[in-house]
């Protein structure tokens, strides 16, 4: 079963809410990913400068707004290139060493975000 | 006086049945454009193929004063190509061939109908070594037009807006003699202009109304085998304007270009964004460099780097570069921003159909004042600010593009469009900018500040060139 995305309040939504949407958007039009976090719940917290968003996912539905929540199982703190790279397919093993990307809280949840972010021609 | 029917046996006569448009139904798509411009119906169009046809269409016209107004792909931004007094299209599309490609002296000989995407894709079949510069026009807009109407392209940076890339024309006169300008009036090579008195500026950026291109030479230029395009993410319209005339001014970018925050919602899906966050960025700039070595592409990458490394110093954020490929995975919408010629499906097929801008060239001292007040403006009366900017010939001046879509089937969105156009008028040409491609309401506007000998010099050559007043009336108010 392939899920969807659903971003809140798009019109109004930030840039870095926007593409991350669109990052995970294309990757659960795939199956694998889908079947990946079917089971997961999580609020994970995403900021780059200013900027911050929300991810949420509930028994493999998700859900992204503007915004940070206040209690997130995980944050994820970078720059636009860091998220554009990782959407790319990058490693994000050289950014975290480096303080690039800089990860807090249960680790065991962001690992279903790198399945959503990870371009899927990678997978 | 000629009727209706007399002059269509007459068109008939020289270009066939089939090659000869009347009826409202069949002329609708020459009637208007994306723009708020009022929609005009000219009463045929024709579709030469030869020359000697358009000396014939061009002699008929000075016989029955009938006005003609010479177009190809007309998605030019200011009407140019709207019957205002009726008469007859001239559509070139038909005449599309590539003649020649000189490449030692590194031109192309076209006829008005070649298009972008056939440039490219003959010089890439054919001529890989060469190149040619691409506007972010549609890939179907004629070279020869553009050109003509100062256009810009991608390597305009380097080489200047586009008429300087014309080495020499053939026209149909608006009195029907065929006249080359350019090395070609004397030599068989269309090398250059010089040095030769510059006729072709008779041509250039009159609109057509001072007669019929069917031949062009335009300049191609080394195709550098290393490419690297990247984008980077300010912050701030002071700190990308800053961004820019720096790079501009160093000679290692063969294209800079600038998009506001708008421009990347609307690639994401968001159709009328007005909303921005502090922290978002608000200013998007591509530079495109390239080089004959990856030496010496990673020594200019080195050079933007160290441009990056002094604003962090200043306490500027500036976030790239990110290159193109990486943000073309997340979405393939920005492959178009990957090669060029592309297309803007975003700007150009827009739920409401109507696309205009208020776009011109200035000094780059203003830029950033320009770039603000005019963004300022566009928000004050509803629309999001759109901006495309770029500089142009090293920095000596700069493109300042104030994008507007609406839509086209709203009287009231109609209005208010025409009325902030007008005051972005008036804010550009108090800043010093001139906007290209100049519609004829602009000229208006012109002739509070134009030079009077200027404008009387233009009568005079027009007179004297086109006595009938046959070719694109009305056009410079002309």
């Amino acid at each position: 079963m392939m899920n969807e995305i659903k971003i809140v309040d798009k019109e109004n939504a930030n840039i870095m809410t926007l593409m991350i949407g669109r990052m995970i958007e294309r990757n659960l039009q795939h199956e694998k990913t889908s079947e990946k976090i079917k089971n997961v719940n999580a609020v994970i917290a995403l900021f780059c400068g200013k900027m911050s968003a929300t991810l949420i996912i509930e028994n493999g539905n998700v859900t992204l707004k503007s915004g940070a929540a206040q209690n997130p199982s995980a944050t994820v703190e970078g720059s636009l290139k860091d998220f554009i790279s990782l959407g790319a397919g990058k490693s994000f093993i050289f950014p975290v060493l480096t303080r690039g990307l800089k990860i807090r809280g249960n680790a065991l949840h962001l690992l279903p975000l790198l399945h959503m972010f990870k371009s899927q021609d990678e997978q | 006086m000629t009727t209706r029917e007399e002059l269509q046996k007459k068109l008939v006569d020289i270009f066939g049945e089939k090659r000869v448009l009347c009826g409202a139904e069949t002329l609708k798509p020459y009637s208007s454009d994306m723009t708020e411009n009022e929609a005009a119906m000219p009463d045929f169009a024709v579709k030469p193929h030869t020359v000697d046809e358009i000396v014939s269409l061009v002699q008929l016209a000075n016989g029955t004063k009938t006005p003609l107004i010479p177009a190809v792909a007309r998605t030019n931004l200011a009407g140019l190509t709207l019957a205002n007094h009726g008469g007859i299209i001239v559509d070139l599309r038909e005449m599309n061939k590539i003649l020649d490609v000189k490449k030692d002296e590194m031109y192309a000989l076209i006829e008005p109908g070649v298009t972008y995407a056939m440039m490219k894709e003959h010089l890439d079949a054919n001529f890989p070594a060469l190149r040619f510069g691409y506007p972010l026009s549609p890939p179907n807009t004629s070279i020869a037009a553009n050109c003509l109407l100062d256009g810009l392209a991608n390597i305009s940076l380097k080489h200047s807006s586009t008429s300087n890339w014309i080495n020499g024309m053939e026209a149909v006169m608006p009195t029907g003699e065929v006249v080359k300008t350019g090395s070609c009036a004397v030599s068989p090579y269309w090398f250059s202009r010089a040095p030769l008195p510059d006729l072709t500026g008779l041509f250039i950026s009159w609109q057509g109304t001072t007669g019929i291109v069917t031949k062009m030479a335009v300049t191609l230029f080394p195709n550098p085998t290393h490419r690297f395009r990247a984008f980077l993410f300010c912050y701030d319209l002071p700190s990308a304007f800053e961004l820019m005339t720096r790079l501009s001014k160093m000679d290692i970018c063969d294209d800079i270009g600038g998009v506001s925050w708008t421009a990347g919602k609307m690639l994401f899906g968001v159709e009328k964004p007005m909303h921005r966050e502090e922290g978002e960025p608000e200013f998007f700039v591509y530079v495109d460099i390239s080089g004959n070595s990856a030496r010496e592409l990673r020594a200019k990458k080195a050079l933007i780097e160290d441009i990056l490394h002094q604003f962090k110093k200043k306490n500027i954020a500036i976030d790239g570069m990110i290159a193109v490929e990486d943000i073309t995975k997340i979405d393939k919408a920005f492959a178009k921003f990957s090669e060029f010629p592309t297309y803007l499906d975003f700007l150009v097929d827009n739920p409401g159909g109507g696309l205009t801008w208020i776009g011109t060239y200035g000094p780059i001292s203003r830029w950033t004042e320009g770039a603000v007040r005019g963004s300022e403006m566009m928000v004050k009366h509803g629309f999001p600010p759109t901006l495309v900017c770029r500089p142009m010939k090293g920095g000596h001046f700069v493109i300042l593009r104030l994008i507007t879509i609406f839509n086209k089937s709203d009287a009231d969105e109609v209005e208010k469009v025409k009325k902030l156009n007008a005051e972005l008028c008036d804010l550009v040409l108090e800043l010093g900018f001139i906007p290209y491609k100049t519609p004829a309401w602009v000229v208006n506007k012109f002739m509070e500040r134009m030079d009077k000998n200027f404008y009387a010099l233009m009568k005079k050559i027009k007179q004297q060139l086109d006595p009938n007043g046959i070719m694109n009336p009305g056009k410079w108010l002309l």
